[in-house]
């Protein structure tokens, strides 16, 4: 199993056909690196990552991750997978270590374990101060830090970021990519969405999605190569055809 | 500096510009939009059908052992128990059995009758010859209500002899006499609705809050399954359904004092029951609403007709036949008799133990509709 994440002409379509959000994608994320997907906002990046995740249906198409056929086995798939959405999905009303210690003893964790794991991740996302505080009371920063820490608890070996590092200042941001590439060379794969092309740069492969389709994929060094531009964004709007409209 | 600027006052195109924002987000929301005009139309007319009838098909029987006199003048045999059962036939208010006094005390026990009537062999010999006469009644008094009406029925049927003059009742009630109050009688109503009124609402708003704050979708994609989850909040919630039948409990005990006849712990396995069952059908009921609005807008869809088909409000031999088959499948309905029987009548697991069943019955048709209503993948 040489890919972590595979999906072959996957494609969802709402209300009743009219909407195309994921028109026929074929994605190949290979284990232990870090994959960039990105578009512009209503491009289909979150669409393809709830189809992944297995909370979306797809209208047709197949998908593996970790060579396990999704949906057909994703509870079993689901302990694999780490998941940090783009909203923070979070318990606003219970403290930073209630809500890693729910999410742990969901995942059938010990006690034990929960404490290990959850102390060595405070320490890591610099929130171990804020253990006890309520969540409603945290910072943006601070609540995005919780929710990749809960999507790390269980230690899986994919993580899905979906737009974890918008809305953060640059200096957490760094520290976030920074981190995801201790993760990476932990042998994790990460997929992370975002409509910052800059995000890109720090990608190990990149793939640029538009309207439901991957109009490009490789290396940044590669991407910047084939198309002579020095950044991700150039070629973003290139392969626009430079309209510079959102897909929403 | 400062005097440049200019004051803000109260202006209305700032209250309009609210006004408009609430309403355009109404319109939006076509689901809630809809139920606002669904749900008067819906209240009035169940409202309508359950206040525009009195109580009627209230069960008794009666036993005419009546010899009845032959009048001496013109050799007519008349028989007045005769005809006051006749005329009790005819009245709506009641639904008159020919029976047999002393086997239907039984019946009246088990609430399957209101009353039972005797007319003694002598009743119309009595009435004409001493001027007076009684008749037996065996008569349940914990409804009060249904009550009155065996006895409005009764004293319209005397009307037709003498105008019930020199008629007397031996009355004895039900249950080793239990009177009440009218409070006593409403408390085991009130006890069932307020735990199906707050548990519904509590229950539908936890499970709202898991959709509004997006918890919900990081839940999915643990390894927790629908029915853990569902088990999950039902072993919470249950908290507080035994909370608030304690809480009603004490208030009804030590604030009004009503007595209760029957045993304490049984009476809160019915609590038990009745709070589960009502968990699972505000887990169905969320699997139908997108927002809080439209939660506690179902809540009320099905609170309200709880209320007035469960036999709390009328009995339900009164309402017609269609809003009968709702009462069935009411938890109110098994609810309330189950703790009046208990709370007023004295009773055991053996006298309640087919509302038991029904309620038990019930939490697991709930619990089925609520697991096929709220899978954790979504098709869009």
């Amino acid at each position: 199993m040489e890919y972590a994440i595979e999906t072959r002409n996957l494609v969802k379509h709402y209300s009743k056909g009219t909407v195309k959000a994921v028109n026929g994608l074929d994605l190949k994320i290979r284990k232990g690196e870090i994959y960039a997907f990105i578009g512009a906002n209503g491009s289909g990046k979150t669409t393809t990552i709830d189809m992944i995740s297995g909370v979306l249906l797809p209208t047709s198409g197949e998908m593996t991750v970790w060579g396990m056929d999704q949906p057909k086995y994703r509870k079993k798939i689901s302990r694999y997978l780490g998941i940090a959405p783009q909203e923070y999905s979070v318990y606003s009303d219970l403290s930073v270590w209630e809500n890693i210690k729910f999410f742990g003893k969901l995942y059938g964790l010990s006690k034990q374990k929960v404490e290990d794991t959850a102390a060595t991740l405070l320490d890591i996302l610099n929130l171990r101060e804020k253990k006890n505080v309520v969540v409603e009371n945290l910072s943006g920063g601070m609540k995005r830090r919780l929710s990749i820490a809960v999507a790390l608890i269980h230690q899986p070996p994919i993580l899905l970021f979906d737009e974890a590092t918008v809305g953060v200042d640059p200096i957490l941001r760094a520290y976030f990519w920074d981190y995801f590439r201790t993760l990476r060379d932990e042998g994790k794969t990460i997929l992370i969405t975002s409509h910052v092309m800059d995000e890109a740069e720090k990608a190990d492969r990149i793939g640029l999605i538009r309207k439901g389709i991957l109009i490009e994929e490789g290396t940044p060094a590669e991407l910047k190569e084939k198309y002579k531009v020095s950044t991700i964004e150039e070629i973003f709007i290139l392969l626009s055809k430079g309209d510079g409209i959102a897909d929403e | 500096m400062s005097e440049d600027y200019e004051e803000v006052k109260f202006a209305w195109y700032r209250v309009f510009a609210v006004a408009g924002r609430v309403l355009l987000s109404f319109r939006r929301d076509h689901r809630t939009f809809a139920m606002m005009i669904i749900m008067p139309i819906f209240f009035m007319f169940i409202f309508g059908v359950v206040f525009r009838g009195d109580i009627s098909n209230v069960a008794i029987s009666v036993e005419v052992q009546d010899q009845g006199f032959m009048n001496p003048f013109n050799q007519t045999q008349i028989n007045f128990g005769q005809t006051i059962v006749d005329h009790l036939k005819l009245d709506d208010r009641v639904n008159v059995h020919d029976g047999l006094y002393l086997s239907d005390i039984d019946k009246v026990e088990k609430t399957e009758l209101v009353a039972t009537i005797l007319f003694t062999e002598n009743f119309t010999e009595s009435l004409l010859v001493t001027g007076n006469a009684t008749i037996a009644l065996y008569i349940d008094s914990t409804k009060p209500r249904l009550k009155a009406s065996v006895y409005g029925a009764l004293s319209d049927a005397l009307q037709s002899i003498v105008e019930g003059r020199g008629i007397n009742f031996d009355e004895t009630v039900a249950f080793q006499g239990a009177e009440f109050t009218g409070l006593d009688v409403s408390i085991p109503g009130v006890m069932g609705y307020i735990l199906t009124f707050l548990l519904l609402l509590i229950a539908v708003l936890t499970a709202i809050r898991e959709d509004i704050s997006k918890t919900k979708m990081r839940l999915f994609v643990t390894p927790l399954t629908p029915v853990e989850r569902i088990l999950g909040y039902a072993l919470a919630l249950i908290f507080f359904a035994m909370l608030e039948t304690l809480t009603v409990l004490c208030i009804a005990i030590f604030v009004f004092h009503t007595v209760i006849r029957g045993s304490l712990a049984l009476l809160f396995f019915v609590g038990f029951l009745y709070g589960i069952a009502h968990i699972f059908l505000a887990f169905f009921l969320v699997s139908f609403a997108k927002n809080e609005f439209q939660s506690i807008q179902l809540v009320m869809l099905v609170a309200f007709p709880s209320l007035l088909f469960s036999g709390m409000v009328l009995p339900v031999s009164s309402l017609p036949s269609a809003i009968r088959a709702i009462s069935a499948i009411t938890p109110m309905t098994y609810g309330i008799r189950a703790f009046e029987g208990i709370m007023l009548r004295g009773w055991g697991i053996a006298e309640i133990w087919f509302e038991l069943i029904l309620i038990s019955v019930l939490a697991i048709v709930f619990f089925i509709l609520a697991l096929v209503t709220s899978s954790d993948v979504s098709k869009d």
